[in-house]
């Protein structure tokens, strides 16, 4: 599946939303959280995804072999057809919230940064899954797994996610590989893993973990979350940048630069889109100025693109 | 176009730097946190061609002002205009001072002034004005400065020659004041040319030993012009050191004891250079034509740059009148190695009180005012009681110097001291007396009224004279503090007179007010203290006694000082007693007939009226019919300051403000030639091209701070670290 990107028609929506800045500018999460949340689901009345609801239950003309007692009666009584009812357990999904915690998340050129984007992010998810009556966990790491929550839908699950947000994260570099390769061992029933990350790891590297996880046949989302600056690159005048993960400085002239940092940017974009269609994994970019219910509604487009979710 | 100096112009070069600043890229001073330079191509450093462009308004901008400077230090001028005002050039006024004081008699000092003067002179240019002036407490014109203007092209020859017949005087030098007197001299020339289109320029120098007598104090009085500099020519003796001789004065001595104990003393006091070579000297007591009286020579030993005071005996046989010379020797500098000292006879005066014996001593007037000591220092006044009617036998007498007379005065004595004072004689007339209790007349004579007496003095009717109530006691007022008699008590702490109190006094009525002068009143408004010139003379009237009896008077301590300035007031004291050369002569010994062709003493040496003696070029005219005894003859000593010979430090100048140049001549001159050409100098500095470049620069670097700061404001993004 391609890569993904906002419609005008999101955009638009925007002015309807929750004030990032403000929002951000708030430090209880779970505050975060519940706002955005509460503002997604009173909207979501009107909004045109009504419907792809975890809880839809299916129903299919009953076939000859089939369990009679799956049969609805009380719609046979009103329609005099029988019908064959799915049940809950079918409808019941467990999530893995995935947070990177690398020192590139670190940054951010705005008042906050990408991981505290990212947080908040994880933990609306969260919040909004749990509502639906997921099972939800959640796994950080930085150059493997720090923290893991394995997925229940229980009472306090949200509060334990949060106390695991709120933790201090002191990553250093981000690779992915290692963290893939153990959540895939560690998640034992087909999931629903969401990766947030800002992907500054070279595409190729990513195949294998993510084929891995393809084949225990979790469901992968990817969003990646990415500053402004990263997104254009700009500065007064030329400088000494420094990396915040290798602390490798190279001079930059930005004016020289602004070209070729565009090109080196849709290159890994594409690098990456080339990888993760095969293999049936949505990414999408943000940026840290996107509104938390502009995400969340991707998010929900995503996953009916997955479909079998 | 055309520059002064044309070396300057390579600074210019200095342009490179702000192209070299634009075209090197600084390392960049800050470091910026990025997540990832995953996609950041490192840049070469080099400039790129846009930023270049961006900046070329600010590079333009600062390669004019170095170049604007470079410029206006080159110094250009416009040729075309030089030589079209190259006839009008002005030329520089230089006033040369040449110092003809006493300490330039000095061995080698003079010679060298003139060659150092004539060395100056020879080095001005065509076009410069040169005026000469001697040195000494006051200038004196050789060549003025008019006299150069006018003829300028002629004045170096007419000041050369004008050296050669000067020589030093004996007077004192005071350099500051000779500063002052050539720039007042120097101002007042160039109002008159203000018209002119260009100012000139001035310059002082100064041919002297500067010796440390001279006072530059006076310079401190005005703000010296930074444009005129003043050139020393320093000359120095051959020799080092001097050691010289001064006699103290001992007029100071009050006490008449003591003056007669030291008639014979003579304190002197000789000083002795810090270079001086040598620290023993001899003492010599010489006669007034140089010759020794005997063989006695006093040692002293000065040490270097030290005083010593030394008491020396007269020649025992000699007449105290006879005029001497102390000479020391063992100095090489023999120009203040002589003192002459004249202490002249002292003469003899006589004050008459005009007193009744009769009377207890206590209640007459003589016996308080012969206490008084009326006595000068050349001056012996001896008192004599006379008798009212004894004075008429005294014909022939030489007339008394004072005469203080009482109620007892009678008509004939009055009548017979009438024409001493029409001559100059001061009589103070106290009327000590109540009218009515005065002696009873002798056989032969009757009692003179008080009243007749005024009336054959003043010839006036309408005075009369009446005793006053004594029913309480009486106060002066209204004090004449500026009259010499009450000028003493003038200060508020002496002025208080309410403790004299008077018991009795008399009134005078009729005074006509133009013609006496009411010193002091009492209380009720009638005169106390009063005067009136006759003649040369003057009759003072007190109008009550000073015995205890009549008022507290005599008993208070201003009883002295009034009677002493009464005194003086006929007899004053010689304005000085030390003549020095350069002192004008004063005017009490010119009204006794001395004179002098320039009204001052030329040379140290004793003055005499008496024409065989008299030395120098001071001559008495005839001899005048005259009521003081004439000072007969009188030492002129060579004045003080100039034996202070050791040199004054030149930076002390400059303390003053005065910009000297220290640069010897040949070095002045070498500048001078190094330029290329001295007009084009002056026109340069009438141009004042410089000037305008200076303006340009700071323009641009206006312009220039602008445009940066608009630049950087527009440039400001917010900080790019989160």
């Amino acid at each position: 599946m391609a890569l993904e990107n906002r419609t005008d028609s999101q955009t638009n929506q925007a002015s309807a939303w929750i004030d990032l800045k403000t929002l951000m500018a708030v430090r209880n999460l779970q505050w975060r959280a519940q706002k955005v949340v509460d503002g997604f689901q009173t909207g979501l009345h009107r909004s045109p995804k009504h419907g792809f609801s975890v809880e839809f239950s299916e129903y299919r003309p009953y076939s000859l072999g089939d369990d009679p007692k799956t049969i609805d009666w009380k719609l046979y009584a009103r329609s005099d057809r029988y019908y064959q009812k799915r049940f809950e357990d079918e409808t019941n999904r467990r999530c893995y919230l995935v947070i990177d915690q690398s020192k590139s998340m670190q940054y951010g050129s705005i008042d906050y940064t990408k991981y505290e984007y990212a947080r908040t992010l994880i933990a609306t998810l969260g919040l909004f899954l749990l509502r639906q009556r997921d099972a939800v966990g959640a796994v950080t790491f930085d150059q493997r797994v720090t923290d893991w929550l394995t997925a229940r839908f229980r009472t306090g699950q949200f509060q334990r996610i949060l106390s695991m947000l709120s933790k201090p994260c002191a990553g250093q570099a981000t690779d992915l590989i290692a963290p893939l390769e153990q959540i895939a061992q560690l998640v034992q029933h087909r999931s629903l893993i969401v990766i947030v990350s800002d992907l500054m790891v070279w595409p190729d590297a990513l195949k294998a973990p993510l084929a891995f996880l393809r084949a225990r046949r979790h469901e992968v989302v990817l969003l990646r979350v990415l500053d402004p600056m990263e997104l254009r690159f700009h500065h007064e005048k030329p400088v000494l940048v420094r990396d915040v993960e290798s602390g490798e400085e190279r001079f930059v002239d930005p004016v020289e630069v602004a070209d070729s940092y565009q090109r080196n940017f849709q290159k890994h974009r594409s690098e990456l889109s080339d990888i993760l269609t095969p293999l049936g994994i949505p990414c999408v970019d943000f940026q840290t100025t996107d509104p938390m219910e502009l995400v969340l509604s991707n998010f929900l487009s995503m996953r009916e693109a997955v479909g079998s979710l | 176009m055309s520059f002064l100096t044309p070396l300057y112009l390579l600074a210019g070069l200095a342009v490179l730097a702000p192209i070299l600043a634009h075209l090197v890229r600084k390392r960049p001073r800050d470091v910026i946190d990025f997540s990832s330079i995953l996609f950041l191509e490192p840049s070469a450093r080099r400039l790129t061609s846009r930023s270049r462009i961006e900046h070329w308004l600010l590079l333009f901008l600062r390669s004019l002002i170095l170049l604007a400077l470079a410029f206006a230090f080159a110094r250009p001028y416009l040729k075309n205009l030089v030589q079209q005002t190259a006839s009008l050039d002005p030329g520089k006024d230089r006033v040369l001072l040449i110092d003809a004081s006493a300490s330039m008699r000095r061995p080698g000092v003079w010679e060298q002034a003139i060659s150092k003067s004539k060395e100056y002179l020879s080095q001005s240019g065509q076009a410069d004005s040169l005026a000469v002036y001697l040195l000494t407490d006051r200038l004196e014109p050789i060549v003025s400065i008019e006299q150069a203007r006018q003829a300028p092209g002629q004045s170096q020859t007419l000041a050369i020659q004008a050296l050669d017949a000067l020589s030093p005087t004996w007077f004192a030098s005071d350099i500051g004041k000779g500063l002052l007197q050539a720039l007042e001299l120097l101002e007042e020339e160039s109002l008159e040319t203000e018209q002119g289109p260009l100012v000139r320029s001035a310059q002082i120098a100064i041919a002297s030993d500067f010796q440390r007598g001279n006072s530059l104090e006076s310079l401190g009085s005005i703000q010296w012009p930074s444009d005129i500099p003043v050139i020393p020519l320093v000359c120095k003796p051959k020799s080092p050191g001097n050691a010289s001789l001064t006699i103290l004065s001992n007029a100071d001595q009050a006490d008449q004891a003591d003056r007669d104990s030291t008639e014979d003393t003579v304190r002197v006091a000789v000083r002795n250079s810090i270079d001086a070579p040598t620290d023993r000297f001899r003492l010599q007591w010489l006669d007034s034509n140089g010759l020794a009286f005997d063989s006695t020579k006093t040692e002293v030993y000065v040490p270097a740059g030290e005083q010593q005071i030394i008491s020396l005996t007269r020649p025992l046989e000699l007449d105290p009148s006879v005029p001497l010379v102390l000479e020391l020797q063992g100095d090489e500098q023999p120009f203040d190695n002589r003192e002459y000292l004249y202490r002249g006879k002292k003469s003899l005066a006589r004050a008459l009180c005009i007193d009744s014996r009769m009377r207890e001593s206590k209640d007459s007037l003589w016996y308080f005012a012969t206490r008084v000591p009326v006595s000068q220092p050349q001056l012996e006044v001896q008192w004599e009681q006379k008798d009212p009617n004894d004075l008429l036998l005294e014909e022939g007498q030489s007339p008394p110097r004072w005469v203080v007379a009482s109620s007892d005065l009678s008509l004939p004595c009055a009548e017979r001291i009438k024409p001493w004072i029409e001559q100059g004689l001061h009589v103070l007339w106290v009327l000590d007396r109540p009218l009515e209790t005065r002696n009873p007349p002798t056989a032969d004579q009757q009692p003179a009224d008080a009243a007749l007496i005024l009336k054959s003095w003043f010839d006036e009717d309408s005075l009369a004279i009446s005793e006053a109530e004594s029913n309480r006691y009486y106060l002066l007022q209204e004090i004449d503090m500026n009259h010499p008699v009450f000028s003493p008590f003038a200060d508020p702490k002496y002025n208080n007179f309410t403790k004299i109190r008077f018991w009795h006094h008399r009134n005078i009525q009729g005074l006509n007010p133009e013609s006496w002068r009411v010193l002091a009143k009492f209380d009720d408004g009638q005169a106390a203290l009063l005067q009136r010139p006759i003649g040369k003379g003057m009759v003072t009237l007190l109008t009550s006694g000073w015995q205890p009896i009549e008022s507290q008077l005599a008993l208070s301590s201003k009883f002295v000082p009034i009677l002493n300035s009464l005194f003086e007031l006929g007899s004053p004291r010689p304005e000085q007693d030390d003549y020095h050369c350069g002192d004008a002569i004063p005017n009490s010994l010119i009204q006794q007939g001395w004179k002098s062709t320039n009204h001052r003493f030329d040379a140290p040496g004793i003055y005499s009226l008496d024409a065989s003696r008299k030395t120098a070029s001071v001559a008495p005219i005839e001899s005048a019919v005259l009521i003081k005894e004439p000072t007969d003859a009188i030492a002129v000593n060579l004045p003080r300051s100039e034996c202070l010979t050791d040199p004054i430090e030149l930076e002390e100048f400059s303390r003053f403000g005065i910009p000297i140049d220290t640069r010897n001549i040949a070095q002045i001159d070498q500048e001078r030639t190094s330029r290329a050409n001295p007009l084009a100098e002056q026109l340069e500095a009438s141009q004042r091209g410089w000037w305008w470049m200076l303006l340009f620069v700071l323009l641009f670097a206006g312009f220039e701070s602008v445009l940066t700061a608009l630049g950087s404001r527009s440039r400001t993004i917010p900080s790019t670290s989160g």
